[in-house]
């Protein structure tokens, strides 16, 4: 009996209490058998062993930290959750694989995904594309039909996956001698942890996944994982660190770029060390913020006009590479790049130095051949130039007050500020997920990171505006874990930014989110349209429907919903919703109406753009 | 570097009485000093597909798109720099005045003692004063950087997107 037929028969069997009557009007709630299920130990296989089973024990032994799924491809998520690997199942492929991608991105450890071999699998492509350009380790899992039905087309759901994540994965595989599954997982796992990450994808044909192994001899591999992989990581070369020591003991504004490998090499301490030796300035860029605090006297994240500044520019970990205009850097300043792959060193932007590395031992290394020095002067620009943002932002805030008929942008993202940082929370306390389009222009300039995976930038480099939902169910469920940078917040409340476009696309999440208990204030900002202004005929293509009621969603769903639309009212909505959040777990969808025209001249500030690197970073 | 002409090929135009372009004396120092500048720039990769004609440089610059920079002189000039748009030529003139300000930080500073500005009908010229040319080169193509990465890029993305095709989504 397949797993679907047994589920639809336990169903069935429910109590008459948890059948949904038609005379009357039940309350949303979460059945108990939600919660008792996930509380209940798993059976983690011995042999005899299933195929499935194999690959969802090497899954444990890998450290694999979480997976997202929606029904399908049965045999192996069953096998995972089974080796009590925490699972969650939700509403769409795309928005679980969204998902898997936030909770990596804010706690640096790898996730899966999982769908059905055809519609299943392909819901996930955007979001495996984004994970893809994030360069997340993202273990992509897929069924697939029997391999003695290739090519029949015999019932439904054909599909050759492979081809179709080529170009937005790091490996993948169908996998089609059930003897080399251990072998394959091997693969998987010494792609997702060595070099740069990005995406595996694995599909499994149901002769893999039910194969049947009495015991270990069976398998044309079975090995444990420092026979298969490494844990080393390449060092950098000595002469190329004293090099780099040079440059910047010459330079008077020298300045680090600390993108993603930063942060999967979890190198924050390194980072630390190296930046307060000399005195060097540090920004962020990258999918993940915060592995340097924005409150340090060394930041430049929320500095932007002092990046022209820099006469030595330091890329490290940045795989994403800008290309000229991209970033704000003087055309004088000499240019370095640290990254594990040499492969990639010299794309995009021209380099004076070139260091192979891991980004970790790249900075420690650093740090040793440093010597103690100072560059105040720089230091003291820094200051004056974070102090010059914060005056425009305040600006903008101003402006933005000043009108009372819907909600501006920069009221919620000021508002939003000065409740997480100079309020009554901790300030490195909550972990926001910065989506959205023409609301990322100005939440980014207000959002601040003050410790590793305090931020995720949802667009990134490919521009996805619809995940939003979905990172921030996994973002949730990696706080709620507390994986990771996330341990000492474990339990607090995530913050969502998306727009009313971008809520079309995961907004079936929130239901995922009441189901788990994952707590989530999603502010939603309504302006009624797509974020792009044009007029003429064209323009019924750009535009909603007005005044519609995403917190009513909302609270279809199984969460609150707040309903804001004049500025004073935002910041007591967030308070409500922030605080039940962290009581009683429960999410808030806040529709914050605002207007289109925001976005044109007749509103200053308008539209805004961004400088990068750094707090404004939407693309790299 | 494609297409070098002969150093004595250069004059400089000037605008005449009558209003038409004439050619102005030679100004051999200016052109050496603007091209040994775009040369290091292009040796380095900041520059790509450099080349010159007549005292007129092209070069491929930020987000891979086209620029000309003509040597006129004492003077720099980047012609057709920007869309003639009235809003953004007075922003690029509040723009350049900020950018001459004492609090700005002196190694961005638009120093007049060093190089002045002028804007108009999308055309951005750079007078170097007491024959600093190459340091005067240098600080006018920063400014340009400038004028483009931090200041069009935060207030003006509309801009980009239709001088240099610049992807807003």
């Amino acid at each position: 009996m397949s797993n679907r037929r047994k589920f639809i028969l336990s169903a069935a069997a429910l109590p008459a209490a948890q059948v949904t009557s038609a005379q009357t009007t039940p309350g949303i709630r979460v059945p108990n058998s939600i919660p008792s299920a996930v509380a209940a130990p798993g059976k983690p296989a011995e042999f005899p062993m299933r195929g499935a089973q194999v690959f969802a024990k090497v899954c444990k032994e890998e450290g694999l930290a979480a997976l997202f799924c929606c029904p399908g491809n049965y045999e192996v998520i069953n096998a995972i959750c089974e080796e009590n690997i925490p699972c969650y199942g939700g509403r769409t492929e795309g928005s679980m694989c969204a998902a898997a991608d936030g909770f990596s991105r804010v706690t640096g450890e790898i996730a899966a995904c999982s769908g059905t071999e055809g519609p299943g699998f392909t819901n996930m492509i955007m979001n495996i594309a984004a994970a893809n350009a994030a360069r997340t380790p993202l273990l992509v899992l897929a069924s697939n039909k029997r391999l003695a039905d290739d090519d029949s087309e015999m019932g439904i759901q054909t599909v050759y996956q492979q081809p179709t994540t080529e170009g937005m994965r790091k490996y993948g595989k169908r996998l089609i001698d059930a003897k080399r599954i251990h072998e394959y997982a091997g693969y998987a796992f010494r792609q997702l942890k060595s070099g740069v990450p990005q995406p595996v994808h694995l599909d499994f044909p149901s002769e893999i996944s039910n194969a049947r192994f009495k015991d270990s001899s069976e398998l044309r591999a079975f090995y444990e994982k420092a026979k298969y992989r490494t844990d080393a990581r390449p060092h950098p070369d000595p002469k190329r660190i004293q090099e780099l020591a040079a440059l910047i003991t010459k330079a008077k504004r020298p300045m680090i770029v600390a993108s993603t490998g930063v942060f999967y090499s979890k190198a924050w301490d390194a980072l630390r060390a190296a930046a307060e030796r000399a005195e060097i300035a540090v920004v962020e860029s990258g999918p993940s913020r915060g592995h340097f605090s924005d409150a340090h006297p060394l930041s430049a994240s929320t500095a932007p006009g002092a990046l022209p500044s820099a006469d030595l520019v330091i890329f490290i970990g940045q795989y994403s590479m800008p290309n000229a205009g991209e970033c704000a850097f003087s055309p004088e300043a000499t240019f370095v790049r640290i990254d594990p792959d040499p492969s990639d060193i010299g794309r995009n932007w021209p380099i004076d130095l070139g260091i192979v590395s891991c980004e970790k031992a790249a900075l420690e290394a650093l740090a040793a051949a440093l010597p103690k020095m100072r560059h105040e002067a720089w230091v003291a620009e820094l200051a004056a130039e974070r102090a010059k943002f914060e005056a425009e932002n305040a600006g903008f805030y101003k402006i933005g007050a000043g009108y009372s008929d819907a909600l501006h942008p920069a009221v919620i993202a000021r508002d939003l500020s000065e409740f997480l940082y100079r309020g009554k929370l901790a300030k490195e306390q909550t972990t926001v997920v910065a989506g959205g389009y023409g609301i990322a222009r100005y939440a980014r300039r207000f959002l601040r990171a003050y410790r590793p995976g305090q931020i995720l930038n949802g667009a990134y480099q490919y521009g996805a505006i619809g995940p939003d939902c979905g990172y921030a169910f996994g973002a949730s469920a990696a706080v709620q874990l507390g994986v990771g940078p996330q341990a000492p917040y474990k339990g607090a409340p995530v913050i969502g930014i998306t727009g009313d476009a971008g809520f079309a696309y995961s907004g079936m999440e929130i239901e995922t989110m009441a189901k788990y208990k994952t707590p989530v204030v999603m502010i939603v900002y309504n302006n009624n349209a797509w974020g792009i202004m044009t007029q003429g005929k064209p323009v019924h293509m750009y535009l909603f429907q007005e005044n519609l009621r995403y917190d009513k969603i909302g609270e279809a769903l199984g969460a609150r919903g707040e309903y804001v639309t004049k500025p004073g009212d935002f910041m007591p909505a967030l308070a409500r919703s922030y605080d039940i959040a962290a009581r009683e777990r429960i999410s808030t969808v806040i529709n914050c109406q605002g207007k289109r025209e925001f976005w044109t001249n007749q509103y200053a500030p308008g539209f805004l753009g961004k400088v990068e690197p750094g707090c404004m970073a939407y693309s790299h | 570097m494609h297409g070098v002409q002969p150093l004595e090929a250069h004059r400089p135009r000037r605008r005449g009485p009558n209003g038409r372009a004439e050619a102005g004396p030679l100004c051999a120092s200016s052109l050496e000093a603007v091209r040994a500048v775009l040369e290091s720039y292009a040796r380095r990769g900041v520059l790509r597909s450099l080349s010159e004609h007549d005292g007129t440089f092209r070069f491929h610059w930020l987000w891979n798109a086209p620029f000309t920079l003509a040597v006129d002189g004492e003077s720099i000039v980047f012609r057709g720099l920007l869309p003639t748009v009235p809003v953004l030529a007075k922003d690029v003139r509040t723009w350049l005045v900020a950018a001459a300000d004492e609090e700005v930080a002196e190694h961005r500073r638009l120093d007049k003692r060093l190089l002045t500005a002028t804007y108009a009908r999308g055309t951005l010229r750079f007078r170097i004063r007491d024959e600093r040319f190459e340091e005067g080169a240098r600080r006018a193509i920063q400014l340009v950087n400038e004028l483009f990465v931090v200041y069009l890029s935060a207030r003006h993305p509309e801009i980009l997107r239709e001088r240099f095709n610049v992807p807003e989504d």
